[in-house]
């Protein structure tokens, strides 16, 4: 692509047959998770604008520009299922607006002090802490639920300590069935923030924080996340389109396959137990970590930290994107199968003479 | 599912919003030089112009994903993907 004002100085991307059909295809998986459990296309859709090229800072901005009316979209689907509590994602969502303006300043001056190599750097090494320690984490409470259902399905221990702290104001969400104070639910919102600024998928930090610390259900978090993701994206959208970052071109062709994918997550979630969210987010965090630590050795190249064979560069850009579609086809395929059978158990049900239980 | 439940499938609607949606993608992508120059070649400007840029910009995302997005919830009803039937808010399936 040639001519563009700001080519030089971002980093715009040439807009190849490849990445004409890659976006969308990778926005529609993208989609697909985060209409199933809140968040997480993100995560999937920066570092894949990452391994076509385009720079950590374009790639955030326009995945953030493209994430908000996406959330808008996927929130008015799963409130109709009963997933969304609008009190709980706004407070937590206008708190998430300072968090991600105190991260687009720290990205903004990484970006003016190392350049496009730094910010990819920062980007993928937050990617890795944050995957690592919160996946990790999911994974294991995903295996407990599914092996104990019913039993985990309300506010854990933790949960319910943070549920007796009372600070006024209190605040009563309804939907997602839970009493806590406001000064527990900001600082929760302003982390949710600051991590989607950075890497654009403060859902890591969002949902998990509604599930154990407020004590919410998984389908009430995941859902909820997105009227979150709607408010901070929003924000955060102008504040990188104020700096000139976001490439339109990549926002309209993500969309183009998010859009879809994103309502077929949430019809999706009506077929599935409370576990399979948590299990399909874990497994997924776990893989794109993996991803983005094969990628680091190539960014601290850039840096000029350390020195790489250039015949091994290309390399690991390869084994990191092929990790990369390998989570992303994965988790879409284990969503789709489990829509399947779900809806195959709801027919057998109607059309069986004796009602039976799944 | 949708074909259980005897609600007419909303043909007309996805059409019609598949037609807004294809004009709306190709007014871009035909004009993508200008565009691209205005929404990012903000360095230098008075804040006031990049506020308005930023503000076009977001509003043209707004308007494309609920052009598009009805699009894409009326492709899936024709189609017969519908959530399962249950109470809203509980937990399970």
């Amino acid at each position: 692509m040639a001519g563009f004002t700001g080519e030089a100085t971002k980093g715009f991307i040439e807009l190849t047959p490849f990445v004409k059909a890659f976006l969308p295809t990778l926005g529609f998986f993208g989609g697909l998770l985060s209409g199933f459990i809140g968040s997480g296309g993100a995560f999937v859709l920066t570092p894949g604008m990452m391994n076509v090229g385009a720079p950590g800072a374009v790639a955030v901005a326009s995945n953030m520009t493209h994430k908000f009316p996406k959330a808008l979209v996927g929130a008015l689907k799963r409130k109709k299922l009963g997933h969304v509590d609008v009190l709980l994602g706004l407070v937590m969502g206008l708190s998430a607006f300072a968090g991600v303006q105190v991260g687009i300043i720290v990205q903004k001056w990484i970006n003016a002090v190392w350049g496009n190599a730094g910010t990819n750097l920062y980007v993928s090494a937050i990617f890795v802490i944050v995957l690592a320690v919160v996946g990790t984490s999911v994974l294991r409470d995903a295996y407990r639920s599914k092996n104990n259902v019913g039993a985990v399905k309300k506010a854990g221990g933790f949960a319910e300590r943070v549920q007796r702290i009372n600070i006024p104001p209190m605040l009563s969400f309804k939907t997602a069935g839970v009493r806590v104070s406001f000064w527990i639910t900001v600082p929760l919102g302003f982390a949710t923030g600051m991590l989607a600024a950075t890497i654009a998928v403060g859902g890591f930090i969002g949902v998990p924080a509604m599930i154990y610390i407020l004590g919410t259900s998984s389908f009430v978090a995941s859902g909820t996340e997105l009227v979150i993701a709607f408010v901070m994206g929003l924000t955060g959208a102008f504040a990188w389109a104020l700096g000139g970052f976001v490439d339109i071109r990549l926002t309209f062709l993500i969309l183009a396959g998010s859009l879809f994918g994103v309502q077929l997550g949430a019809v999706g979630t009506s077929f599935v137990k409370d576990y399979m969210i948590k299990l399909i987010m874990a497994a997924v965090m776990l893989t794109v970590m993996v991803s983005r630590i094969v990628a680091i050795p190539v960014y601290l190249h850039n840096l000029g930290r350390i020195t790489l064979n250039d015949a091994l560069i290309p390399v690991l850009k390869n084994v990191s994107f092929g990790i990369l579609v390998f989570a992303l086809l994965g988790s879409g395929l284990i969503i789709l199968g489990a829509m399947i059978r779900g809806r195959r158990a709801e027919a057998e049900a109607v059309g069986a003479p004796v009602q039976v239980s799944r | 599912m949708a074909d259980s439940s005897g609600k007419k499938k909303p043909v007309g609607a996805m059409l019609t919003w598949g037609i807004l949606s294809a004009g709306l993608y190709a007014a871009v992508f035909l004009n993508v030089k200008p565009i691209m120059n205005y929404f990012t070649a903000v360095d230098g400007l008075q804040m006031f112009e990049k506020f308005i840029r930023a503000s076009a910009l977001v509003a043209l995302a707004i308007a494309f994903s609920l052009i598009y997005g009805n699009f894409a919830g009326t492709f899936w009803e024709v189609v017969g993907i519908q959530p399962k039937k249950k109470e809203a808010g509980k937990e399970g399936a």
